[in-house]
């Protein structure tokens, strides 16, 4: 198991490696920083001092490995655009994107589970073709469209939610995060619901259901107790995979809704061509979708032996 | 077979109670208290989409930071807030101009303090100054704007720790010497590059921590920066203004996208609606709700939109093609395309810019038939046979200009390939030699005065090898000359007279064919009194009062029917306030 998962995590800096390196010389082929840094009208000469304050006028190799040897001292530079550490701002940031994160793997589980076990329930009746048709849409459904939707229709019109934005209290923020939530939530509570439908669906069909139905247990606990619980394995997993991929989602909902976190730091970093902080939020993204793998394949070995021996 | 029937009957039935839902906000949810005069008190609210990188004055430069430099730091000189932006007192209350241009001398105002109620000295200035010349300090962008203070090169390169054309008689006065005489110093002097900062709060924080948590001079603190969403300001007790501003306090809310901006305005969350929280959507529907109309302001900006031609590359380097072009674009036909918010410009300068000529003589035109006659004098009676390439950078307004002339164009025989890049891609190539035969640029103002619109982008100075910001890369020695001796000349009149000769050589050699002036809009709520768009800032709160809002009962009507949600507009068609 240990030299398992020490060559994971071998495979983990392998990627992160290729990963900054792509990023690095990625960005920096775009364009040139110092334009925008400078302005469009700075002489050559203040060009110059700019460059050479940002250590953009070293030869492209030297540059990169200065890059990788602040990386492996976990510094990510200075932001062009913020002038402040890459690592503060991404601090600042990071608890934001995770609140909203957590809630919506909250919602995603809850729902999903709940969902997924009605249309199992109620199989070949209208609630499973509804729960089917809904989780359809909720698929299909870009995040642009339903999280202008919802903004519109349950903050803008109805005054039911907080017109996006983060709040100032605790309280405040989870409360501001519930619409992005839901909406960041859609595609993943329609996925666990149909795979927790599925799965529920096969598990109903087993001997040890019709057992405990036999031995007089109620439909409660049947569906609770037995089969939900055997049920639930595979959405466990899913939902770790999915928790990397949320930083991509993000990048969009907190766009719609003015949610000051990780996702509006990249998109920014972007537009403005703040090239540290590209790389600050491309490489905290790829540690997150990765944790996300690694967790998921622990806790599979953990769980499969046959995993481990593979 | 029934329930798909009976699904498709609900969906379409729930389709129609979304439909019946009227916008709750065709009127505004607070009316002015109708209070008389400008009176104190009152925190304004508005929002932008982008964020403020810092405020330190001498880094701060994109649109968001400049608005929250504004509101914290102090110059010497201001702009007058309406009119033609003239050069008016600030921390200094008065200055002589002496040695024909080349000394000026500015005596601080005895109320001239920071917030943190130490009076402003004359040797801030100097402190302030080096620091933001000082390339090893802190990057500026601005710099360039103070070339020709004396001992400017000799600080730049390290020779020398401070700048002999600066000095200080007194703790009220500073002399500042310049290398040569040029009469837009005074403003390169109110741009906030030259803002004072107080040198212990700088070293206290550091440069970083500065640009977010520093003092400076100017009308606004910061109370609170939350950073990515909002930064709270309160009113500088110590500005030496005792009338301005006339508002407690200001919450600018950062990072905000544009459509959620329109909709906390018309929620009675925000004070102010402007050019960025308004989608052209958003800005037709405005202007058709009558109890909105009257709070909607349209104020022409100091912008020019235009199409650059290379005259270094085919078939651009004739000039009679360059012509053609100008007198092929039907401006008219854009406007509407982007709903006025932009308005027809036939020459450079931009109304409110000293120089501006509505009647302008040569003035570029639509013109059909004269862009033939050029063709075929530059030797293309029957088009040119190749297609040329035209440039055209982010953004839907850029590419809905390219399509439009592309088809006037192809009406006089030439035909171009629009080729759109990424902002970083195209303002690289458009500074380059030889690369962008044709391309969408413009020029936005840093301050109001012909130079800052004729030499950036037409003296031929500004021709390098990279980054050149002569995207023409036009050369007309007799045009140099002309700008250069304008620069100099001390008679107002005979310096506009000057640049509008200028104007005239570039009308005649057309290296940009000058299509728009963009113009400004904003809304404002029916309390926010004495709003008028400041000619140079952006928002800037420092005249505008507050009449604030009384709850009226047709407001409170509307709270209820908020929280009633559906059922309120439903039992409720018309909306009605």
């Amino acid at each position: 198991m240990i030299a398992w998962l020490a060559r994971r995590l071998a495979w983990m800096a392998l990627v992160l490696w290729l990963v900054a390196t792509a990023t690095f010389f990625g960005a920096l082929s775009i364009g040139d920083p110092v334009q925008t840094l400078a302005g469009p009208h700075a002489t050559a000469r203040d060009r110059a001092y700019i460059r050479a304050h940002y250590h953009l006028d070293r030869p492209r190799t030297t540059q990169y490995a200065y890059f990788l040897g602040s990386l492996a001292r976990g510094d990510l530079g200075q932001s062009f655009r913020y002038h402040r550490p890459v690592t503060e701002l991404v601090g600042e940031r990071l608890p934001r994107t995770m609140l909203l994160g957590v809630m919506t793997l909250a919602i995603e589980f809850v729902l999903g589970v709940a969902v997924g076990t009605l249309a199992a329930v109620k199989r070949r009746t209208r609630v499973e073709t509804a729960v089917l048709g809904a989780t359809f849409l909720g698929i299909s459904l870009p995040t642009f469209l339903s999280g202008k939707l919802c903004l519109m229709v349950f903050a803008y019109w109805f005054g039911w939610f907080p017109l996006g934005g983060y709040g100032t209290t605790a309280l405040d923020h989870v409360w501001h995060g519930v619409l992005p939530a839901l909406v960041l939530g859609l595609l993943g509570t329609s996925s666990e619901a149909r795979l927790v439908r599925n799965e529920m669906v096969e598990t109903l069909q087993a001997d040890y259901v019709r057992t405990a139905r036999a031995k007089g247990a109620s439909e409660w606990q049947v569906v609770v107790h037995h089969a939900l619980r055997n049920a639930l394995l595979p959405v466990l997993t899913s939902l770790g995979l999915s928790f990397g991929a949320l930083f991509s989602g993000a990048i969009i909902t907190e766009q719609i809704f003015a949610w000051p976190g990780l996702g509006r730091l990249a998109y920014e970093s972007v537009t403005g061509f703040d090239v540290p902080v590209i790389m600050g939020t491309v490489l905290l993204a790829s540690t997150g979708i990765l944790a996300g793998n690694l967790v998921a394949d622990v806790g599979y070995a953990v769980l499969d032996p046959r995993i481990r021996r593979a | 077979m029934p329930s798909i029937r009976r699904a498709s009957a609900v969906v379409a039935l729930a389709l129609t109670a979304l439909a019946a839902c009227r916008d709750p906000h065709t009127h505004p949810r607070y009316e002015g208290a109708g209070l008389p005069g400008p009176r104190r008190g009152g925190t304004f609210r508005f929002a932008m989409d982008g964020d403020v990188g810092t405020a330190d004055p001498a880094l701060s430069a994109d649109t968001t930071s400049m608005i929250a430099t504004r509101m914290l730091h102090e110059c010497l000189v201001d702009y007058a807030a309406r009119g033609t932006a003239d050069v008016v007192p600030a921390l200094a209350e008065r200055w002589e101009v002496t040695d024909e241009g080349r000394t000026y001398t500015f005596h601080l105002r005895p109320s001239a303090r920071f917030g943190n109620g130490r009076a402003v000295t004359s040797r801030d200035f100097v402190w302030s100054w080096e620091r933001m010349l000082n390339p090893r300090r802190v990057p500026s962008p601005g710099a360039d704007n103070y070339r020709l203070i004396d001992g400017y090169d000799d600080l730049r390169e390290g020779r020398a720790q401070h700048l002999r054309g600066l000095t200080t008689p007194d703790d009220r006065t500073l002399v500042v010497r310049l290398s040569g005489p040029d009469r837009t110093f005074l403003h390169a002097l109110a741009l906030r590059f030259a803002a004072v900062v107080p040198r212990e709060s700088v070293e206290a924080l550091g440069d970083a921590r500065y640009g977010t948590e520093g003092v400076g001079a100017g009308p606004f603190l910061v109370e609170h920066w939350e950073p990515g969403f909002r930064i709270t300001f309160r009113r500088n007790p110590y500005y030496w203004d005792p009338e301005r501003p006339r508002v407690d306090g200001v919450i600018f809310e950062v990072s905000i996208a544009r459509h959620l901006q329109f909709m906390r305005f018309l929620s009675g969350e925000l004070e102010l609606a402007h050019n960025y929280s308004l989608s052209t959507a958003d800005y037709l529907w405005i202007g058709r709700q009558t109890a909105w109309r009257p709070y909607l302001q349209r104020t022409p900006m100091a912008t020019i939109g235009a199409f650059m031609m290379n005259t270094e590359m085919r078939p651009f380097d004739n000039v009679h093609v360059r012509r053609a072009v100008t007198f092929a674009i039907d401006r008219d036909a854009l406007c509407r395309a982007r709903n006025y918010r932009i308005q027809p410009a036939w020459g450079l300068l931009p109304p409110s810019i000293p120089g501006h000529r509505d009647a302008l003589p040569n003035a570029q035109r639509f013109d059909p038939a004269e862009a033939r006659r050029e063709m075929a004098l530059a030797g293309y009676p029957n088009g040119y046979p190749d297609e040329v390439e035209l440039w055209i950078g982010e953004g839907e307004a850029g590419l809905v200009y390219g399509q439009l002339i592309q088809a006037d164009l192809a009406r006089i025989g030439l035909r171009v390939r629009i080729k759109q890049a990424s902002g970083a891609v195209y303002y690289g190539a458009l500074g380059r030699p030889g690369t962008v035969p044709m391309g969408f640029t413009g020029w936005q103002m840093d301050y109001p005065d012909p130079a800052n619109f004729i030499e950036p982008s037409f003296h031929s100075r500004n021709i390098q090898p990279e980054n050149s910001a002569n995207h023409a890369f036009y050369r007309n020695a007799a045009f140099d000359a002309l700008v250069d001796r304008a620069r100099v000349e001390p008679d107002r009149a005979r310096r506009i007279a000057m640049y509008q000769e200028a104007e005239q050589m570039l009308l005649r050699d057309a290296p940009w064919a000058f299509v728009y002036n963009a113009v400004d809009l904003s809304v404002v709520q029916p309390y926010v009194k004495n709003w008028v768009p400041h000619p140079v800032w952006n928002y800037y709160p420092g005249d505008l009062w507050l009449d604030l809002p009384t709850r009226a009962w047709r407001a409170a009507r509307r709270d209820l029917a908020a929280a009633l949600g559906p059922l309120a507009h439903l039992a409720n068609p018309g909306g009605a306030p």
